[in-house]
This record gives C-alpha cells, structure tokens and sequence, in this order.
C-alpha cells in the first residue's frame, strides 16, 4: 500500500511542478505573444496595401496611413489620398482552412470589389502544403483581381480577372481562402460597409 | 561506454535514431518538404532531448517502475510547451509553419527511448551528452530528408529557387508518398555506407 | 451523414498514417507478422476512440473555462496514459485470454503518436464531441488497415531478392510511399469537415 501511495506522490508532484512552471512562463510570453500579434496586424495592413515600413517606425506609419474605425464589431481600416478621398478599405477575414481557423488581412478599392492585396495573419494548415498560403508568390496573385460574382481559386486560373491559381496538393486549403474571401466580403457588403456607410467614409 | 566522445557519436551515425532504431518517424516524415522546417523540428526536439534527459538523470532512482512512462512523459509535455510558447512568442512563422506538429514532439519515440534506456540510469552528464548526440542524429537525418525533398519538389533550399526555372517541381516529393521514398533510400544508403552488424 | 462522411474520410482520404504520417514507430516494429498487426491495429483503434471521448470534454469543460488551454499537451498525455493504465488492468482481470494475446501491445501505445495527434486534431478542427468520436473510430479503423495491408505485403516479401542494406526497414518504407500513392487516389472523395 505504502507503494502506491508514493507513485500517486510522485506523479502529483511532478504534474503540480510542471503546471506550476508553466503557469508562470504563460504569464511572462503572454504580453509578448499579444504585442506581437497586434504587430503583425499593422504590418499585414501595411503590407496588403504595399507600403514599406521600417521596424521602429511601424506605429507612425500605420496611423498616418489609415483612419481605423470599429463598425458593427469590426475594426475597419480607411485609407484616403491627400485630397481626403477615399482610397481603399481594408479589414480582417476569417474562417475555416483545412485543419484549423484561418484569419487574412484583405484590402480593396472603395468598389469593395477589387482586392489589392491579402496577408495571412494566422493558420494552422498542414507544414509544406496548406501552409504555402503564406506563400508571396500564391498572395501576390489576389492582386488586382475582382471579387465579381465571386473569386474562384482554381486549377488552371489563366487570365481570368476573378480567378487564381490553387496551391498544388493543397486543394482544401486553396478552396477554404476561397470561400472566406467570398463569404466576408459578401457578409461586410451587406451589414456593415453598406452603400449609406460608404457614402459617409467616402471623403475624410 | 563512458567515453564522451564515444557516446556522442553512437547517436549521431552508428545508432542514428531514424535510420538505425526506426524511431521519431511521424516528426521525421511529416515536417521535412521544407529545410527551414526540418531545421527548426530539429532544434526544438535537441532543446526538449538534453533537458528532459537532464532532468531525468536527476530523478533516478526515486521513480517507482509501474509511473516511469507517466512522469516521463509529464517532464516531455512540459518542455514541449515550452518550446511551443516561445516559438509563439519569437518565432511566429516558424510555430505557423510547423503546427499541431510541435505537440507530438511529445509522442517523440526517441526521447522516452533515450529516457527510459540511458538517462535514467546514467549520470546527468552522461545523459545530456548522450541526449546531444541522439538529438544531432535526428537532426542530420530531418536536414538530409528535408534537402532532397525541397530540392526536387520545390527546386529550391531555403526558400531560395536553385535549379532555375526550367526545373519542373516533382510534386509527389512535397505529398506523403515522397516521404516515405525519400526515408527508404536514405536508410538504404546509409545502411550500405556502415552495414548493420549480424547479430 | 455528416457522420459517415468523417468516418469514411478518416478511414481512406485522410488516413493518419498514409496521409499525416502519424504512429509509424510500431507500425514499422509491429508490421513483421499479420498476427501481431492485428493486435496492433485492434488496440490502437480502442486506446483512440476512448482517449478522444474523455480529452474532449476535458478539453472544453477543464481547460477552455479557466483560460488553461496551455496545458492541453499535459492534459491529454496524462488521460492516454492513464486510459492504458487503467485498460491494461481491466483486460488482465477480466479477459485473461484476451491479455495474452493483445497485452503486450498496450504499454506501446502511450508514446503512439498517432493516439495524441488525433486528440490534437480534434481540438484544432473544432469537432463536437460526437464527431470527434466517429473522427477517432475512423482514424483507428484506417490505422488498422495500413498496418494491416503493411503486414500482408511484408510476409508475402520474405520470398523476395532485396538487396541486405535495403532489408526490414528500408525496404517497408519504400512500400508504405506505393501505398501512399494508391491512397492519394482517394483524395477528394470525401471531405473531413
């Protein structure tokens, strides 16, 4: 009996220890993680409209670039030109990939129709596959295009406005950027950038 | 065996974990299409291997047969974390890239191998360096994998285009069947290099 | 029918060893002998769809409440092997015959990658509860059949001139890519989701 007692001892002891150690390095990466996450947010917005930023002054340009305003939940970013004209929009997308959630940052031209740029912020896509989405060479491709009737990922894209190419052997994956693409962008249309709200962003 | 050197190099070729004992396959086969991959699976299995096996050694004798494994596993889970959360904290692309991949570190064959065989009965020393040599093996043979396949089926190492563009990416190379061709051949070379000893 | 879908997917497009390369250790070690595949297959499928069935809600009545989500690694590890524990001994008491045929395959299954990776991928793909099940069954099943099929092809191969330096293990993965290939033609048949 003495036995058991010491083996249920000991294997308290070590998961309360480990427990006890992570807990701790949880709260010390935690901030870290967090400043982190909101840096890569600036520096996908910043990207997706491909405006070149230098680390130190990444918090400088992202404000003198874009006006961000929370609209039905959802932060927004405005762009406008040096006359005050609306530029572009752009905001977070998310949905389901293949394995796990995947959140993009998608800018467009103030149509809401053509994309100029998209970033992924976050995936959990299998590593060498789904996970090239990240890939410039696949984002590239999105620019320019046109979300009419809708953008279509597809084997052979050609020259068509709406369509680009999938990732090989990552159907699913290409398949799931497609539909969040697709499913936000008609979803923002029509309960929050409505054409009254556009109206009212149109000039700063 | 109580030759540092010696002890190192055992794990490293002679004992190569992937291509002698068969051991850490999932990690070895899932996360090598890309060099950058194989790399960083490397670095984070060599930090969990020397620390757990360190710990471990200290541990010893005090841990009765019957919770080994559990404790074990417990000391590996807990260094894996580790690694996940600073990974997160420093190398998010890196964390993004390699996925639910870094939690079966845990499930790592060759760790609780190299745990319940040496560092449990060896000195703290000994067992680091053996968990070093172990790790190093294991490294070589993910970088090994990790060339060959990102070579033939993207055309590039690191992410940078080599064989030109008029190279056409074997796609099957990045797909799970050119995993398990790429690890065949690779142990059939390095089996022919140093024969298996009859025994 | 969603059901069926995740089984069948589990079982033949995503098969976990084929196609995420999960739990190849004792597939290579235990693949020698069809008898002892069996085993294998047998156990495995049952330490999957029991351990998938308690990390769930642990998961998500434990961890998720608390904010402790950073400890799921320790938390999954300790119900598997637990749950191994626990079988092993209800096995031995209850079903000696059974014991010494398939006890010996159990202590093996704590470190299968596979057992973890499915409970991992649960939580990843945000299945329900009841999905995760019949994701882990058709997972186990789809084990089972590659270590199988892997056993089949090894005993018929005892006949076969392979060079030395290829023997036993080189010679099993250069058959597990070919099978690979055949499952890859399963891809796109149904979905996992």
């Amino acid at each position: 009996m003495k036995k058991e007692i010491w083996m249920v001892v000991i294997l308290v002891l070590v998961a309360t220890v480990s427990s006890g150690v992570l807990g701790f390095v949880n709260v010390t990466t935690r901030p870290i993680i967090k400043r982190n996450e909101v840096r890569k947010l600036r520096e996908s917005v910043l990207e997706s409209v491909n405006v070149q930023f230098e680390a130190d002054n990444l918090v400088n340009k992202f404000e003198s670039e874009f006006r961000a305003e929370e609209l039905g939940g959802k932060d927004i970013y405005f762009r406008y030109d040096d006359e005050g004209n609306l530029t572009g929009v752009t905001f977070e997308i998310s949905g389901s990939g293949f394995q796990g959630p995947i959140t993009a940052i998608i800018s467009l031209k103030p149509d809401l129709e053509t994309i100029v740029g998209l970033e992924i912020l976050d995936h959990q896509e299998t590593p060498g596959l789904g996970a090239r989405i990240t890939d410039e060479d696949f984002l590239r491709q999105f620019n320019g295009k046109i979300v009419r009737p809708e953008i279509l990922v597809v084997t052979d894209a050609g020259d068509e406005e709406n369509k680009v190419d999938a990732i090989t052997g990552a159907t699913r994956t290409s398949k799931a950027i497609q539909g969040i693409i697709n499913d936000t962008l008609s979803e923002v249309q029509t309960n929050i950038l409505t054409d009254k709200v556009m109206e009212r962003f149109s000039h700063e | 065996m109580n030759n540092t050197k010696d002890i190192f190099t055992a794990g490293l070729w002679e004992d190569n974990p992937v291509f002698r004992q068969m051991l850490g396959l999932c990690i070895t086969l899932a996360i090598t299409n890309k060099v950058a991959n194989g790399l960083t699976m490397g670095v984070a299995v060599f930090f969990v291997l020397t620390a757990s096996s360190f710990i471990v050694s200290l541990l010893g004798d005090s841990v009765p047969r019957r919770v080994r494994i559990p404790v074990f596993m417990l000391v590996i889970a807990t260094f894996v974390t580790l690694v996940y959360m600073f990974l997160r904290a420093f190398f998010m692309p890196l964390s993004q890239a390699l996925g639910a991949y870094v939690g079966l570190i845990i499930t790592n064959c060759v760790i609780l191998g190299r745990l319940e065989s040496f560092s449990s009965e060896n000195t703290p020393w000994d067992s680091v360096v053996d968990a070093a040599g172990v790790a190093s093996g294991f490294g070589l043979a993910l970088i090994a994998m990790s060339v060959v396949r990102e070579l033939l089926g993207f055309g590039s190492l690191f992410g940078v285009q080599v064989l030109g563009s008029g190279w056409t990416p074997w796609v099957s190379m990045i797909l799970a069947p050119g995993g398990f061709l790429v690890l065949g051949l690779l142990i059939w070379v390095q089996r022919a290099i140093s024969p298996v000893e009859e025994g | 029918m969603r059901y069926i879908s995740v089984l069948i997917a589990a079982i033949f497009a995503h098969n976990i060893a084929l196609r995420y390369f999960l739990g190849w250790c004792p597939l290579v070690s235990q693949s020698k002998k069809l008898s002892s595949a069996w085993g294998m297959g047998v156990a495995v499928t049952l330490v999957m769809t029991i351990t998938s069935a308690v990390n769930w809600p642990v998961y998500n009545y434990l961890l998720v409440p608390y904010g402790l989500e950073y400890l799921q690694y320790i938390a999954f590890i300790i119900v598997i092997a637990s749950t191994v524990q626990v079988l092993e001994m209800v096995i031995e008491r209850f079903f000696p015959s059974l014991y010494t045929t398939m006890g010996v395959f159990l202590p093996l299954i704590t470190v299968n990658c596979a057992i973890l990776g499915v409970s991992l991928f649960m939580i990843l793909r945000d299945y329900t509860l009841l999905t995760g099940i019949v994701f882990a069954l058709g997972s186990g099943i789809g084990w089972s059949v590659a270590i199988v099929s892997l056993a089949s092809i090894r005993e018929k191969l005892r006949f076969a001139d392979v060079p030395k330096p290829l023997q036993g293990p080189g010679i099993t993965m250069l058959i597990a890519g070919i099978m690979a290939f055949a499952f890859l033609g399963f891809s796109g048949m149904v979905g996992i989701k």
